[in-house]
């Protein structure tokens, strides 16, 4: 379950932090406390808001050890985005759910770039090489993807 | 009140802050936008749940291993599990549900990746349709079972509907059609005759009104009925159960009527064993008929009984009348000015040229190129149909002109979608105006128009493979799945109508609208051309180098007709109707 809980989390410290590298740190020192911890965990009660109790303090261990210039969110902010904390486990597989039939509807192309950036987890400067295309460029096409993927999600939870 | 806030200015920080790091400007500009404003914080958390919602459905290797070194490091779960009980001793049964909780978890783990790793293809949540049994199959779809030698597709069925004449089923047997499996259970149709084969070997002609329980290879049951059963050799034993007996064959032919509350079976070649009821494994031979419910014997019903070859005789008959009314509609539709080209189903071909018979001037004839097969199109033996299951064999034509709208019709009999795109019909060049039209791998059927072809971007071969250029700014509009195996064998007729004037391109298949999409502005060209361009294939898709793409239709087309129009919905169902063959 921690390894398919792994999207989550990862999404979970990302939104908090704004920079991938420092959330791939955040996640790797969450996975490890989640490991020697395992025995607290109370069967019956949410694994994911337990592992996400986890990582709020693994990210308020990592911004007091990092220097302010190194954060992307000043305190205020920080706080701002952590203060709607509600796992809602239901409403994320819903998203899971719609966003799957909302890829169906890209284009090829599209369809590709998504395998490129997520699947293949490729560097936005190497897509950016093989595709002939400058870094923001690709950039603003992932944009526009996520807002398009955003839109179709937000349809079909409505519905 | 909305706050007054920059969002492309957001839209682009917010995402590159999701695949990259933030230069410390970006990440104070960041931070300021959603420091002050409700609004951007909130389109923050909606994008961040896209992608977190995207990282699921396309898992990365990265996230997956993520939790890999951590338990190499960490003190491995009987460790905990220990520790924590030596402090609580008492715990025993909470530690024993957490260790079968976590391997659960595990297990769910493994079972999330799978799914996960299945539902993020490409083609999520539908089949991949690349290798597929050649089997003509009903609605069923084919399971996959282990075995020895890895994954194997598997059918139900005992027996196969080999051909249907004017059948009317009772219950609405949607999907049956000639080639399909049956399953085990009953069906009934009202009127016409329908040709059965059992695995085992025995053939059965039926007709209506009928109502059949099929039970194994080797079994079936008739409660209702006129049926020709002839059993070869290899069939011996087959069983055919009728009120209350079993007519168990021992290599024979022989008729059974079941109608209008009769019993009654007469050999008519060899011999078969009677079993149940009055019955006591009694032999009724050759030119011997008896009833099986003790009722007098009609001593006419053998004339009754439905004889195959003046049924197929009949089949011949309506066909050839079906396929002269067929000419004539083409014969019509020739003349129409609308017409770009007509590929129609032909008696015969003269040598390999696939005449185009358009009254206008605008496509030459359909040249045949590779190892390309003539065979049995829509109307059997009446028509030709043109077999490119080789990955050289193509149609080439060429169309000079331009226009102001484009339909495409033509008639299918695919037997796998096993390249990644299969062409139905595609401009060689690809530049601006001219048309794609294909079907994926999944069943998806694709249409696309160029739209700028000074757009250049790179196509990536593989791994060690240069980037091969391809280009332009265009569309491609995608239909539902419109083929699955279960179509196997049987023709389907494919339309796609691209409308610049409606905005709208729509796609049907056997005469109905499967998908519509409107043409956003930027995708809008309206002088359309097409140039040299395949039927069945894809000619010169790159320019500088010697590679092609693979995407020869594994399949029969027999008809392909162009239109420098956007027909209706009717105009569609029209040329449905005139060439579906009943």
């Amino acid at each position: 379950m921690l390894e398919a809980m792994q999207p989550r989390l990862y999404g979970f410290i990302l939104k908090r932090l704004a920079d991938r590298d420092q959330t791939l740190e955040v996640l790797q020192k969450t996975n490890l406390v989640i490991w020697q911890k395992a025995a607290d965990y109370r069967p019956g009660t949410s694994f994911t808001a337990w592992t996400f109790t986890i990582a709020r303090f693994q990210l308020m261990a990592w911004r007091k050890t990092l220097s302010r210039n190194r954060l992307v969110f000043s305190d205020t902010v920080y706080e701002q985005i952590d203060s709607d904390f509600r796992p809602s486990e239901d409403e994320d597989d819903s998203r899971v759910d719609a966003l799957k039939d909302c890829v169906k509807q890209l284009s090829v192309d599209e369809n590709k770039l998504l395998e490129q950036r997520y699947r293949e987890d490729r560097p936005l400067a190497t897509i950016a090489f093989t595709m002939n295309m400058n870094l923001d460029a690709i950039g603003m096409r992932l944009s526009r993807i996520r807002k398009k993927l955003r839109d179709c999600i937000q349809q079909k939870l409505q519905k | 009140m909305r706050d007054n806030i920059d969002s492309a200015e957001l839209d682009r920080l917010i995402s590159f802050s999701t695949d990259q790091s933030l230069s410390q400007s970006d990440a104070q500009k960041l931070n300021s936008l959603l420091e002050n404003s409700a609004e951007a914080r909130q389109r923050y958390t909606e994008i961040h749940e896209t992608h977190t919602a995207l990282c699921e459905v396309f898992q990365s290797k990265t996230l997956r291993n993520s939790t890999s070194p951590q338990v190499q490091d960490a003190p491995t779960l009987p460790r905990v599990a220990a520790s924590s009980s030596s402090r609580k001793p008492s715990r025993l049964v909470p530690k024993i549900q957490l260790a079968a909780a976590l391997s659960i978890c595990l297990l769910l783990a493994l079972t999330g990746y799978i799914i996960g790793k299945n539902g993020g293809e490409v083609s999520v949540a539908t089949p991949d349709l690349t290798h597929t049994d050649t089997t003509p199959v009903p609605e069923n779809t084919p399971t996959k079972k282990k075995t020895w030698g890895g994954v194997e597709s598997t059918l139900t069925g005992h027996a196969v509907l080999r051909k249907t004449i004017n059948v009317i089923w009772q219950n609405d047997e949607h999907g049956v059609v000639d080639g399909s499996l049956l399953p085990p259970g009953g069906f009934a149709f009202s009127e016409g005759v329908a040709v059965i084969d059992f695995f085992c070997g025995a053939t059965l002609v039926v007709e209506g009104p009928a109502q059949l329980d099929v039970i194994s290879d080797w079994a079936v049951s008739v409660k209702n009925g006129r049926i020709e059963a002839t059993v070869p050799p290899a069939a011996q034993g087959f069983t055919v159960k009728a009120a209350g007996t079993d007519i168990i064959d021992l290599g024979t032919r022989f008729a059974l009527d079941m109608s209008e509350g009769k019993a009654q079976v007469a050999v008519i070649d060899g011999e078969v064993l009677l079993r149940g009821k009055q019955f006591d494994d009694d032999l009724l031979q050759a030119g011997e008929q008896t009833s099986l419910d003790r009722e007098a014997v009609d001593s006419e019903f053998l004339s009754r009984i439905p004889q195959l070859d003046a049924i197929e005789q009949q089949s011949r008959d309506d066909l050839k009348k079906q396929y002269a009314s067929y000419r004539n509609f083409m014969k019509e539709l020739a003349a129409d000015p609308r017409l770009i080209a007509l590929f129609p189903a032909e008696k015969n071909f003269t040598g390999r040229r696939y005449p185009n018979i358009a009254k206008t001037d605008f496509a030459s004839a359909g040249q045949l190129l590779g190892l390309v097969e003539t065979v049995s199109g829509r109307f059997e033996k009446e028509s030709v149909g043109v077999l490119m299951s080789r990955p050289g064999s193509r149609i080439r034509t060429k169309i000079n002109g331009t226009f102001s709208a484009y339909t495409f019709s033509c008639w299918a009999k695919i037997n796998s979608l096993k390249h990644k795109y299969n062409a139905l019909f595609l401009s060689d060049g690809y530049e601006n105006g001219e048309p794609h039209w294909q079907i994926r791998h999944d069943g998806q059927l694709m249409f696309s128009v160029m739209v700028d072809d000074s757009q250049e971007l790179f196509y990536s071969t593989g791994p060690n493979s240069p980037p091969i250029q391809d280009k332009g700014l265009h569309h491609v509009y995608f239909s539902d799945t419109a083929w699955t195996p279960s179509m196997i064998g049987q023709w389907v007729h494919l339309a796609a109508v691209y409308d610049p004037a409606a905005r709208l391109v729509t796609q049907y298949v056997n005469g109905t609208v499967t998908c519509q999409e409107k043409i956003e502005n930027e995708f809008v060209i309206d002088t359309l051309q097409i140039g040299a361009a395949e039927i069945g294939n894809w000619g010169q898709p790159f320019r500088k180098t010697p590679n092609f793409a693979v995407r020869n239709l594994d399949g029969v087309i027999d008809e392909m007709i162009i239109l420098n129009a956007a027909l209706s919905s009717d105009e569609i169902h029209d040329i449905y109707v005139v060439g579906h063959v009943h």
